[in-house]
């Protein structure tokens, strides 16, 4: 259970690290490939404010682990 | 935590995982697309390997729909494409919980 929590505090939305995507063959700098089905998907039901960069975010917002973020409500609603 | 595990109506079923795969890769890419209530991913007692799949449980129905329509066939792991579909097409009561 102390893994999970330091889990839940360290892996978020929004950032991959350089370990996973290593296993998934991407690099720092390109978007993970759900990320052009989100376009057609829309956004996740409990991410509805997902910015991704390239998608709905400025593509100069992808900085190394960081491809997306959760904006907070109150600034956005869908899209 | 451990209160209303197994619900088939919000859990996926992960196939086609590296054995090299852990938990913790496990969370950081399903908790890219949902938030995530728990994981199991059994592992073979006599070899300590896993066993290639995994059960990720979410707290919507919604969420756990999206995942499988987003992650399925997308992602891979170790050159594997992972399978992402929806744990209650049959029943999952044969494997171990953690």
């Amino acid at each position: 259970e102390a893994q999970w929590k330091k889990l839940e505090k360290e892996k978020t939305v929004g950032r991959l690290s350089s370990g996973l995507r290593e296993i998934m063959g991407i690099s720092e700098g390109q978007l993970p490939p759900w990320c052009m089905k989100m376009k057609n998907l829309n956004m996740p039901p409990s991410y509805p404010n997902l910015k991704v960069a390239g998608l709905n975010w400025g593509i100069e917002n992808m900085k190394g682990e960081i491809y997306g973020v959760l904006d907070s409500p109150s600034t956005n609603k869908k899209t | 935590m451990n209160a209303s595990l197994n619900n088939p109506e919000t859990t996926v079923y992960v196939g086609n995982i590296d054995p090299k795969v852990t938990k913790e890769n496990l969370y950081e890419l399903f908790v890219q697309v949902s938030p995530i209530a728990n994981i199991r991913y059994p592992k073979d007692k006599v070899l300590q390997l896993h066993q290639g799949f995994a059960f990720v449980e979410f707290y919507t129905p919604e969420d756990c729909q999206y995942v499988v329509q987003l992650l399925n066939n997308t992602v891979q792991l170790y050159d594997r494409f992972l399978k992402v579909r929806k744990a209650n097409v049959q029943s999952s009561g044969s494997d171990t919980i953690d």
